[in-house]
């Protein structure tokens, strides 16, 4: 497979000065950096009937993601909407039982002091 | 009222009978020593008072910061307990750079015991201990320091729509934990 003449990815000149076909070139092992490249800049002489060296270049465009699984959750808090819980009962005599045990706590520290 | 206390201090005494018992009630139930519990009081009435003549204290924000104050000065005083520190400077001024700073409202050994032991219920004890150290703190705030909830938002530094949501999560966290079901009242 000839080699290329064209300038490689970092801009160097291909090290066989011999070779003069302008084929196809093979894909670089070192990744393109993204941005396309111009027939112009593969061929600097501009002269017809060159070649344009195409090399392959990494999509710019990533493929879209899956949807993801997980469900964000914003920073911002969620209103809880008490009415419609079926433990609401429950958490108003828990809340019922920890204010009694801090007015007993107050109370005892105040009788102390 | 915080207005008229800039150039009345009369009025001041008036907001300072009213947070008084409150204040003082907070920092006894973390501080032991009592004369301690009353130079802490002390000093957060002093700073309310220097605030309000700088003109950096609202009404409305009065209670949340005097609570904050007297919690700074419970830290700041156990900071100074394990460095020896010159009187007139701050601890937390004299802390190394690349220290980790604890939050002050950490600092809540004290009181969340003195809140567990007089829990009666020893499942809810468990519970309570399982919870958070942020969903403790408020609980403490509210059911022991029976802050309002302006005050809670001025000494947690959130809104009252954050306050409403972290409250309800830890109480159905500590219902959790203490397996729902079993609860009953006092």
């Amino acid at each position: 497979m000839p080699r290329s003449s064209g300038p490689r990815p970092g801009g160097t000149a291909a090290p066989d000065p011999e070779s003069t076909s302008a084929g196809p070139a093979p894909t670089p092992s070192v990744p393109a950096p993204p941005r396309a490249r111009s027939s112009r800049r593969a061929n600097p002489t501009g002269s017809a009937g060159s070649v344009a060296v195409v090399t392959s270049v990494p999509a710019l465009v990533a493929p879209p993601l899956p949807a993801p699984s997980v469900t964000v959750v914003d920073e911002a808090p969620v209103p809880i909407d008490r009415a419609a819980d079926p433990n609401r009962g429950l958490l108003d005599l828990l809340a019922n039982e920890l204010a009694a045990t801090g007015r007993r706590t107050r109370s005892r520290k105040a009788e102390l002091s | 009222m915080v207005a008229r206390a800039r150039a009345d201090a009369q009025a001041y005494g008036t907001l300072y009978d009213h947070y008084l018992p409150r204040v003082y009630g907070f920092v006894a139930r973390r501080v032991a020593d009592r004369a301690a519990a009353e130079e802490i009081t002390a000093t957060t009435f002093q700073r309310g008072l220097d605030a309000i003549q700088a003109g950096t204290l609202r009404s409305e924000t009065i209670g949340g910061w005097l609570f904050r104050v007297a919690a700074n000065a419970i830290v700041d005083r156990g900071q100074r307990g394990e460095r020896a520190i010159p009187e007139g400077v701050r601890a937390a001024d004299t802390v190394e750079p690349n220290a980790v700073r604890r939050d002050p409202l950490v600092d809540d050994e004290v009181a969340t015991a003195t809140f567990l032991a007089a829990l009666e219920r020893d499942e809810l004890r468990r519970a309570f201990r399982r919870l958070t150290e942020p969903q403790r703190r408020v609980m403490i705030l509210k059911y022991l320091d029976d802050l309002t909830e302006l005050e809670l938002c001025g000494v947690l530094g959130v809104s009252a729509a954050t306050l409403t949501v972290r409250l309800e999560r830890a109480l159905r966290a500590l219902n959790a934990a203490a397996g729902g079901a079993s609860i009953h009242a006092a």
